[in-house]
């Protein structure tokens, strides 16, 4: 059974200087619970193939199905967690950013607040449910906007390269993290990312995208046992792989 | 304990200094005799006539009939100008018909406006409010509209995606999210409303108000009035920053990092 169905998708952006192909007949599918990692270099229609999941853009073409059900829009079955830290709303506090989605379903006030601590358990934010964004990092502000995306437990999480604007350090806590988090919620997760060592660390699969159209080079499963320990040869070797489906392109050309 | 008390002690020097050497300059000149003591009293004069009239109760009368008139025509102005510019930042039509307008009125002083509204309106309350609710709105407008332009599109996306509706959007996104420019906005327009209601009570012949008594003090040169009258003025333009808008703006843009205090 698949859980997330893309079926041959294509978007085209309409620009000055004519018709641009975003996406060109991309189709994929993910199994329940799986980790999926999109990657690419930048305006490759990664985010754009994102965005149409999520459904902020409608595809000219092709369908998306969740669970079965054609997307038509944005939805609850869904969390997005973006790059940008200022996606938090600044007037709400760590605590009131995540209940913001139980909120709008109509969650009384005292049972949003406890799911909404329980979810900032879960990225160790617990002590911080009462500060208000400026006050925490920028690897704490995407901890939260993951607690957020978390909370009124969409089937899917679609992660648009969160930890990419973080220092190297930070990065790789997250990345611990979000492994943890992955595995404690078994939620289905579409991840892109233009990094090759984040993608083999977190996915269950990766799929490479290339530019000019945007469409699907290569999908790579990653057969490693986790917790995925970064320098051992399998490892790179993965990374390898995956940086010569990038790179072929650009000689063939 | 002196080294937490010298920082304030010297704060309250630094912000009364400026004053003490205007107090200075302007008793060194009213002493020297270089002016007729009717038209550039001593301030002890002027503190006389304000204490004087305060205990009459006539300048309290005259400075709540001006408040009446300001918060009158400041709140038409803040409800009619924010529910205006918040439509113009959310409807392109909306924008498209008002901006022009908008853009064009702002400029113009309020003072032109003046007989006009009090040919319209006639003489008193009923113009003056008026008056200064329409000079007012003018940069109400502008800001709240831009306030809505600049609230981000990551804010709407992610409330959108966690299921917020337009009217939720607007309440819980739109508006706190604009909050610091519509503030802005409103400082402004109170700025705006006060030049124009003490120029207007000096020409609309209503019988009690700042504007008018200071108006009605130069016939019989009474300038220690006028200098009272603007003293109360000055006072209540101050006692509204301190009392409303900065306790205002500390609560909540000040507190939620998108506004330095």
């Amino acid at each position: 059974m698949h859980h997330i169905e893309i079926r041959n998708v294509t978007l085209v952006y309409d620009t000055p200087n004519g018709r641009v192909p975003g996406v060109r007949g991309v189709s994929f599918a993910t199994a329940p619970s799986e980790f999926l990692c999109i990657v690419g270099p930048s305006g490759c229609g990664k985010t754009t193939l994102l965005n149409i999941i999520a459904g902020f853009l409608a595809p000219a073409e092709g369908e998306i199905r969740i669970g079965g059900k054609a997307v038509t829009g944005y939805g609850l079955d869904r969390g997005i967690v973006f790059q940008d830290f200022a996606q938090l709303f600044p007037w709400r506090t760590a605590l009131g950013n995540v209940a913001f989605g139980l909120e709008m379903k109509g969650v009384p006030k005292a049972e949003r607040e406890a799911i909404a601590l329980e979810q900032l358990r879960l990225v160790k934010l617990e002590k911080f449910a009462g500060a208000y964004p400026h006050h925490l990092s920028g690897g704490m502000q995407q901890r939260v906007a993951i607690a957020r995306a978390l909370a009124y437990n969409p089937a899917v999480l679609l992660m648009d390269e969160p930890f990419a604007a973080l220092d190297a350090l930070t990065r790789d806590e997250m990345q611990r993290l979000l492994a943890e988090v992955w595995r404690a919620t078994r939620k289905t997760v579409v991840y892109v990312t233009h990094n090759v060592a984040e993608a083999v660390y977190l996915a269950d699969r990766v799929i490479v995208m290339t530019p000019h159209p945007g469409t699907i080079k290569a999908e790579v499963p990653i057969r490693l046992p986790r917790p995925r320990d970064p320098l051992s040869v399998e490892f790179l070797d993965y990374q390898k792989q995956l940086l010569r489906h990038l790179t072929q392109k650009e000689e063939a050309r | 304990m002196l080294d937490q008390a010298s920082p304030r002690w010297r704060g309250a020097l630094s912000v009364s200094a400026p004053f003490i050497v205007v107090a200075a300059l302007w008793e060194i000149v009213a002493r020297s005799g270089t002016f007729p003591r009717r038209l550039f009293p001593p301030l002890e004069d002027v503190a006389e006539t304000l204490a004087r009239l305060t205990a009459a109760g006539i300048l309290p009368h005259h400075a709540f009939e001006t408040i009446a008139r300001l918060l009158g025509g400041f709140g038409i102005a803040a409800l009619a100008g924010v529910a205006l510019g918040i439509l113009m930042g959310r409807s392109r039509r909306a924008e498209d018909l008002l901006m022009p307008l908008v853009s064009t009125g702002a400029p113009i002083p309020g003072l032109a406006y003046a007989p006009l509204f009090l040919l319209w309106f006639g003489l008193g309350n009923v113009g003056a409010v008026i008056l200064v609710a329409f000079v007012a709105a003018f940069p109400i407008v502008l800001n709240s509209w831009t306030g809505v332009k600049a609230v981000k599109e990551i804010w709407i996306r992610a409330a959108q995606s966690m299921g917020a509706g337009d009217r939720r959007l607007f309440r819980h996104v739109i508006l706190p999210g604009a909050l610091p420019y519509i503030l802005t906005g409103l400082r402004l327009g109170l700025a705006q409303a006060w030049r124009i209601l003490v120029a207007v009570e000096m020409l609309a012949a209503v019988p009690w108000g700042l504007g008018w008594l200071i108006f009605g003090a130069r016939e019989f040169l009474n300038t220690d009035a006028m200098l009272a009258g603007i003293a109360v003025i000055g006072a209540i333009g101050l006692a509204l920053e301190k009392l409303v808008f900065q306790p205002l703006e500390r609560y909540t843009v000040v507190r939620w990092g998108m506004m330095t205090s």
